[in-house]
């Protein structure tokens, strides 16, 4: 009993102190971010052949380290499974999770997280073959389904196709390799989960030419980096962070010209870029933070082209995931 | 007085004796246990109660909103938690059940061929149970599953059809099934009065048996009568040909969907009051239609199929008429398409006749430079005079395929660009179609006897009717039987190779044939050694059964999984998980000890 106290109060004194110093000074202290990421979603998060981890969502984690600690490669990664994703962040072991984590109610409030900005705008879409006859949810009346379980999927499914009145069957898969080998071989007509997860696994069906993603789509799935509720100023470092790079896109600011901006007239520039420093300071950063994530890793459209664009195997258009400006969702406020 | 005097030192106090000092250990040992339950339940409920996790079973009654592929009672994605996790629970016992029975006659089979004097039977036993035995079941259930039912049979609307109905593809296994209708009821008195005239008879029997000296058939004539009484009583049951009140059919057309329903009060409309009608069977009948179909290339069981063509499966004898033509007859003349069909009228190939002989050779489905197919070849079928006999399913659906009015075919470019932002996007979709004409169908209602035959159809892209099971169902069922069966072999063998060799010896020398020898003699011993290990084989595959996941099958573990993850009550529906695999397991040990029990050995 007595040794379960002495442990009870090590503890304590352990966990008090990490909450009294705050995230942001352990990162720095420590000088290097530990980020949970996903291995297997290629296109967002996974790892090449030489065992180096690449995404859409790696690289807003080398973001934020090149803006914390000024080297884009100062960052561990973790890779976590959906199961494991919101005990690592609860424990500590991973001081931000980007992980295509949909920013959700119950995810604010009984998983305790908070969410920053999304950094894209993900929603369920549909897969079929192009020549099944079928062009909208209607036409999957009396079809079968291949839908992943344990995610909010099915329940959209259900609720969805319910509400139009169509009746389908499905085949619940856990894993999702298992999924698209069971849709290849023909025992779905469809295929449901997230448009982005859809485009990732488009490249490796049999003949991918053959299928095509609907336009259709049943939810919203803003997916986001999330940090541990309680830390607001960890918090404001990750969002603005984010920010940062949805600014550089909508202000032109490039990796390649970003040294020319910095001559740049424009007082929202400025402060970004730490040329007039206090803003940035404010956030507990050095004043050229945001100025090295963009050098280091770039703005938002390098990042999206980069994993996502069309030069890769996954050709998603931007869709919701433009600037404002551009008709998309992508909207910093001002670095004032 | 040495006695008094010794009196007090005798005197053992109370906490030295030692019955007292048992009741109080007795006590102590229960208050720990009790402390240790109470701090472990309080633990975990505040623990639950701080991450805001339900701890007590309140969510059961809320609505599921999962979908299940395989459900043997009615559900629908608004039923409560509790009835999908029944759901679970009922596929569990589907697969056991059958599980055990089919790794009880392989494993026997297996066990005797063991013990076979022909060298190659032997072996081939001997082969079986070592290989299987000996691959983890989780690897041999994805084997099944990914590995044989999977890519080997053919996809759903190019089925393997088997004599008797019977359609297997990559989809499942279906065949004709026997279900109870609405004058099921009639019939029920009959067969009562038959099951106890046989048992009456029999009991009769076997006194004339133990009087007679001569041996009498205990069995044939009792269950003749048996037959008889239920052959009559259904006879007289289908007799009544009336319908029952107010039987209506509410048919979709544009869907391909009906429900058979009883209109109770009578407004013409199926309200949420009036029951559904399962198992009628009905008539419908549509005067003209069309249906489209593309060219596809795809890989199926394992070869490239090239611009191969599948109609929903319409066979011949449904149709007055089938005329199948180009989508667009212009382009099809312009590239030489011609069409040949390899079943009339829903299944063939286009292809361009290269050699000019007027009829498809082998390779002239495909490019001759590029050796690729004609996919997206768009192709019309009109049907005229369909009709076909469907019996409604469970729920009272009746389906055909999803027909379009002659002469409007869809065009390919339907599909209107949704707004992402509006959730029910499909809703604009549906409401496009309301310009559509709607067909004529008409379906009639057919009286039915006690039973009635439900053929199995593909009417769009999976089996209606009859019996249906699924590939998962399969592959599962397949791995634990084959898995199982390689362990009831061995203990089968083990069994038979334990009976006295005296007792075989004693048979055949009293003039018994080598069969008679093992049916009467050898393996009713066997069967009393046999038993035990065997109940905990069945106990084993039915608790093995929870390796469900790996082929996609739903049965009681999977949805508990998926409930969980929706509901977060981890602790809860772990305790029902318990308590439902502890139910199944006492029942088959309490079923199977009192045949153990009954066949043992009585010794005075």
């Amino acid at each position: 009993m007595r040794k379960t106290l002495l442990v009870l109060a090590v503890l304590v004194l352990i966990v008090g102190t990490a909450f009294g110093q705050g995230k942001l000074q352990e990162v720095q202290a420590r000088g290097e971010l530990r980020c949970g990421v996903n291995q297997t979603l290629p296109g967002f998060g996974s790892v090449d052949a030489a065992g180096e981890f690449e995404g859409f969502d790696v690289d807003f984690c080398r973001s934020l380290a090149a803006a914390v600690l000024g080297d884009a490669n100062a960052v561990t990664f973790r890779a976590l499974s959906a199961q494991e994703r919101f005990t690592a962040v609860q424990s500590g072991e991973v001081d931000v999770l980007i992980r295509n984590t949909t920013f959700t109610l119950s995810r604010d409030t009984t998983v305790g997280l908070n969410f920053t900005a999304p950094t894209f705008y993900d929603g369920q879409g549909f897969m079929v073959r192009t020549d099944s006859g079928i062009n909208t949810l209607a036409d999957f009346e009396g079809r079968s389904i291949c839908v992943q379980s344990g995610t909010t999927t099915e329940l959209n499914l259900a609720d969805v196709l319910g509400a139009l009145d169509v009746q389908f069957t499905p085949v619940i898969f856990e894993s999702a390799p298992q999924l698209v080998s069971a849709y290849d071989d023909g025992q779905c007509d469809g295929w449901t989960t997230d448009k982005s997860g859809l485009a990732s696994f488009l490249p490796t069906l049999g003949v991918p030419s053959d299928h095509r993603i609907m336009d259709a789509t049943i939810s919203k799935e803003p997916l986001g980096p999330a940090v541990l509720h309680g830390d607001d100023q960890w918090y404001d470092v990750v969002k603005w962070v984010v920010y940062a790079t949805f600014a550089a896109e909508e202000y032109g600011i490039t990796s390649d010209n970003i040294d020319e901006a910095l001559e740049s007239p424009n007082p929202q520039v400025r402060r970004m870029l730490g040329v007039d420093p206090d803003q940035v300071q404010g956030l507990g950063l050095s004043a050229d933070a945001m100025y090295q994530a963009i050098l280091q890793v770039g703005n938002y459209a390098e990042i999206y082209d980069r994993h996502l664009g069309p030069d890769t195997q996954f050709d998603i258009p931007r869709g919701l995931n433009a600037p404002y400006t551009g008709g998309g969702l992508l909207y910093s406020p001002p670095f004032n | 007085m040495a006695l008094a005097d010794r009196d007090p030192v005798l005197r053992i106090p109370f906490w030295r004796n030692v019955k007292t000092i048992g009741i109080l250990a007795q006590i102590v040992f229960v208050a720990v246990i009790a402390l240790g339950v109470f701090v472990l339940v309080t633990n975990t409920l505040n623990a639950l109660g701080r991450a805001n996790l339900p701890a007590d079973f309140s969510w059961l009654g809320s609505r599921a909103g999962i979908p299940i592929a395989e459900t043997p009672i009615p559900y629908t994605p608004n039923d409560p938690y509790w009835r999908a996790l029944l759901i679970g629970f009922l596929n569990t016992l589907k697969i056991a059940g059958i599980g055990v029975i089919l790794a009880s006659l392989i494993g026997i089979a297996v066990g005797v061929m063991r013990l076979a004097s022909n060298w190659l039977v032997r072996s081939i036993a001997t082969v079986y149970i070592e290989l299987l035995r000996n691959i983890p079941l989780a690897v041999q259930i994805v084997f099944w599953y990914t590995a044989v039912l999977l890519p080997i049979p053919p996809r759903i609307n190019n089925p393997i059809e088997i004599p008797g109905g019977l359609y297997l593809s990559n989809v499942g296994l279906a065949f004709p099934f026997l279900y109870p209708t609405y004058r099921f009821g009639a019939w029920v008195p009959w067969l009562v009065l038959a099951v106890v005239v046989a048992v009456v008879g029999v009991v009769w029997r076997r006194r004339l048996a133990q009087r007679s000296e001569r041996p009498v058939r205990v069995w044939p004539l009792p269950l003749v009568a048996l037959a008889a009484i239920a052959a009559g009583g259904y006879y007289v049951a289908s007799l009544d040909r009336t319908l029952p009140d107010g039987l209506a059919v509410d048919f979709t057309i544009d869907r391909g969907r009906g429900v058979v329903y009883r209109d109770l009060d009578g407004n013409g409309v199926r309200g949420p009051r009036d029951p559904l009608m399962p198992f009628a069977s009905t008539i419908v009948r549509i005067a003209e239609a069309e249906l489209t179909a593309s060219t596809q290339n795809i890989t199926e069981s394992g070869q490239l199929v090239r611009s191969t063509f599948r109609f929903p499966m319409i066979l011949e004898r449904n149709v007055e008429a089938a005329v199948v033509d180009f989508g667009d007859p212009e382009e099809a003349a312009e590239r030489g398409f011609a069409i040949h069909f390899t079943r009339f009228p829903s299944r063939g190939v286009v292809y361009v006749d290269r050699d000019g002989d007027g009829e498809f050779t082998p390779g002239e489905e495909s490019d001759a430079e590029t050796g690729i197919g004609y996919g997206g070849v768009r192709l019309v079928m009109t049907v005229v005079g369909y009709e076909r006999h469907i019996v409604a399913d469970r729920d009272g659906q009746v389906r055909t395929p999803a027909f379009s009015p002659s002469g409007t075919v869809r065009s390919a470019e339907v599909a209107p660009a949704l707004n992402p932002f509006s959730v029910f996007g499909g809703a604009a979709a549906a409401e496009s179609r309301d310009d559509i004409v709607p067909l004529e169908a008409d379906v009639e209602l057919l009286p039915a006897g006690p039973l009635v035959l439900s053929r199995v159809h593909v009417p769009v892209s999976s089996y209606e009717g009859g019996m249906r099971l699924t590939v998962n169902y399969l592959a599962l069922l397949l791995a634990l039987v084959v898995y199982t069966s390689a362990f009831i072999g061995e203990i089968v063998r083990g069994g038979i190779q334990a009976v006295a060799k005296g007792q075989r010896e004693a048979a055949l020398a009293l003039g018994l044939s080598p069969s008679q020898t093992f049916s009467l003699v050898v393996f009713p011993q066997a069967l009393r050694i046999v038993l035990p290990p065997v109940i905990s084989q069945y106990l084993n595959l039915t608790k093995n059964s929870s390796l469900a996941p790996l082929a996609g099958y739903g049965e009681l573990f999977v949805i508990a999984t998926i409930v969980q993850n929706q509901t977060g009550a981890s602790v809860p529906v772990a305790l029902l998980l318990i308590a439902s695999y502890l139910l199944i397991s006492f029942v088959f040990a309490f079923v199977l000890n009192i045949v153990n029990d009954r066949l043992a050995l009585v010794e005075r």
